[in-house]
């Protein structure tokens, strides 16, 4: 039997995990608390193994309240819930090696499933999350489609103002692109600008 | 003989003033002179003018004396002192002469008839006695201003006394020899010469007076001018400092209003804020809650039901929409993950919510330069472009950008749409709300677009 300390500012919330787990054999909520502030006073009278924390709480939030455990307790289990499922949010948790993540409408099957998971050492987190990191550039030297244009323009010879020309776009708007692919490549200038082009197939 | 001279310089004086008036009529006052002195310069010139036909009046006299012995000569003579005196009265006719015009003419006949009383008679000068006094009581009455009838009066009673006198005193005399009359002339000689050297001396004057004027002129206008650029110069200073305050004020009101529009755009944020967390925490947890009470009926009802399920799917999908709600009026977590793991975040959810649409974010440099409140404002003005991409432009894909250099960002979104001519959506109220909010951070927004082109913003916000 795991004791489970929740910490949240609804008290319905509460209640209704509470009843939620009363019927398990695995997890017993053995006390709560309403604020950051009042798990802090009170915590040195309970034996708990999982802690369950919100983020949103009057004042000291969540996250800090996680941050601050894991340094007391290494070996603590915390498992935080939210009402929205950042995948920043996520990779922070993670970072803070945080043992789980759940969203508030999660079912007495997912939240089982979590517990488990966080009981036997490894880590819950919603899997839609990880997968969906592509959009996420990373590389910086990647050029957009308009940015692609203009390198090529340049490579012709062409001045900003015959770009400007030539792709129907304001100069200051060439200006920019100029700028702002200068600084993603790290270029110092035109020659070197159109060698990374080379090396990298745009041209 | 000649008293009628003395008397019409000694009135002369006192007729200037009338020049005044006169002048005045026909006066074009020279620009490069000022007015004052153009008028005294008037009458300078007028005194020397009227001193000079004086003078020559003087002279007709002085040969009428000197002459007098020869009567062919005398009548010749008097006849131009008469047209002379004519002359004038018809020059000066409504200034100064009308007086001693009607003396001298009186006075000349008066002569003429006197050296020649023996053609026509001593009872002829009773006449022109008479002539004389019935002329000057019409040219005195003439006058308009009673004031000028009594500075007038003085010269013709005198004169009149004068006539009177010698009339009378001739009439006393049977005949007159000619010792007499040259003795007479003599004595006219003498008092001609005595009026020569007052004449001359008044023309000097009237010429060092002009001269006088005009050296005073100049001298006063130099000072004049001077004071004139010292003015100047204090009004430029004044006009300039004047400026300054202007623009200061000017400045002041513009800042004042921009901070009255953080002001007013920070608690906009904070309502939104408010009602976001408001939904999220007191709705949604409602139904977070509901949703446990009825999944825990549903373990205690050991059989399935159908509506059950359907009523825990129904909460589920109000949750979720509470939350999309939620987070469109305020990323809950904005203040606490930042503006660039809520774009993060934002990529992920528009990526799994649309199937033939992605979205990409590229970050070189960005890290938390700028503060909440602004990086709240350039969120939103994110979300304005990329709500336009998803409800307008049919794209397949989009990118946004956030790329400092030094000590500026440059952010952009770019789309592969159908685009738009600028016109189109220039005015358009998302539009102008977004310039809005990246004037605030002192920034700029271009945009690029043209059909089938898709569409290209670039937002410039220099740090602080």
């Amino acid at each position: 039997m795991k004791r489970i300390f929740i910490i949240d500012d609804h008290k319905m919330f509460i209640e209704g995990i509470t009843s939620m787990l009363k019927n398990t054999q695995q997890f017993e909520v053995i006390g709560y608390a309403l604020s950051a502030e009042d798990f802090l006073r009170r915590k040195q009278y309970y034996q708990y193994d999982i802690l369950i924390l919100d983020i949103h709480l009057p004042q000291m939030n969540g996250i800090e309240l996680a941050k601050r455990m894991r340094n007391e307790q290494p070996e603590l289990k915390i498992i935080i819930l939210s009402m929205a499922d950042s995948p920043s949010l996520i990779a922070q948790l993670k970072k803070l090696k945080i043992n789980g993540f759940l969203t508030k409408n999660a079912s007495l099957k997912d939240v089982i499933n979590s517990l488990s998971q966080v009981v036997s050492n490894k880590t819950s987190f919603p899997t839609q999350v990880i997968t969906n990191q592509k959009a996420i550039i990373q590389d910086t030297h990647y050029l957009t489609r308009r940015e692609i244009e203009v390198v090529q323009q340049i490579s012709n010879g062409s001045s900003s103002r015959q770009i400007a020309d030539n792709l129907f776009i304001s100069k200051l708007t060439v200006e920019t692109h100029r700028k702002n692919i200068t600084q993603k490549l790290g270029s110092k200038n035109v020659a070197q600008l159109i060698r990374f082009a080379t090396k990298e197939g745009i041209l | 003989m000649s008293y009628v001279n003395l008397f019409s310089l000694e009135s002369l004086a006192i007729k200037l003033d009338f020049f005044k008036s006169a002048t005045n009529k026909n006066a074009v006052s020279k620009p490069e002179m000022d007015v004052t002195y153009y008028e005294e310069y008037r009458r300078a010139k007028v005194t020397l003018q009227f001193t000079l036909y004086s003078f020559l009046g003087n002279i007709l006299f002085l040969i009428n004396d000197l002459i007098i012995g020869h009567i062919q000569y005398l009548v010749f003579i008097d006849i131009l002192i008469v047209f002379f005196y004519g002359a004038l009265y018809v020059y000066f006719k409504k200034t100064i002469n009308q007086t001693n015009t009607a003396i001298a003419l009186a006075s000349s006949l008066n002569l003429w008839l006197f050296y020649n009383s023996d053609l026509y008679g001593k009872e002829s000068l009773l006449f022109i006695f008479f002539f004389t006094l019935s002329l000057m009581t019409f040219f005195l009455f003439d006058f308009r201003k009673k004031i000028q009838f009594f500075g007038f009066l003085a010269a013709p009673i005198i004169c009149l006394f004068i006539l009177f006198a010698t009339n009378f005193y001739i009439f006393q005399e049977d005949s007159f020899t000619t010792n007499e009359i040259e003795s007479t002339a003599f004595l006219s000689i003498v008092g001609n010469l005595v009026l020569f050297y007052i004449f001359i001396n008044a023309i000097v004057r009237s010429i060092y007076r002009i001269e006088a004027i005009f050296s005073e002129e100049k001298t006063k206008l130099i000072a004049s001018r001077r004071e004139l650029s010292k003015l100047n110069i204090k009004l430029n200073n004044y006009n300039g400092n004047l400026n300054k305050e202007l623009e200061k004020a000017r400045n002041e009101i513009i800042s004042q209003q921009k901070t009255n529009d953080i002001i007013r755009l920070t608690a906009e944020e904070g309502e939104r804020k408010r009602i976001s967390q408001e939904l999220h925490d007191s709705i949604g947890v409602l139904l977070s809650t509901s949703k446990i009470k009825l999944e825990n009926l549903k373990i205690q009802a050991a059989a399935d039901h159908m509506e059950l399920d359907e009523a825990i799917n129904l909460i589920d999908t109000t949750i979720i929409e509470v939350r999309h709600i939620s987070q469109n009026l305020q990323p809950v977590l904005f203040t606490e993950l930042g503006l660039v793991k809520v774009l993060h975040d934002m990529v992920y959810q528009i990526n799994n919510l649309k199937s033939n649409f992605c979205i990409k974010f590229l970050n070189k440099g960005y890290t938390n330069q700028l503060n909440r409140e602004k990086e709240l404002m350039l969120f939103r003005v994110i979300m304005e472009k990329i709500n336009n991409i998803l409800k307008h432009a049919n794209a397949s894909e989009a990118i946004v950008q956030l790329i400092v250099i030094d000590n500026l960002l440059n952010a952009s979104i770019e789309d592969d749409g159908v685009g738009y001519t600028i016109s189109e959506v220039k005015s358009g109220l998302g539009n102008l709300n977004s310039e809005y909010r990246i004037g605030l951070l002192g920034g700029t927004i271009n945009c690029e677009s043209s059909p089938s082109k898709g569409t290209l913003v670039q937002i410039e916000i220099p740090f602080l």
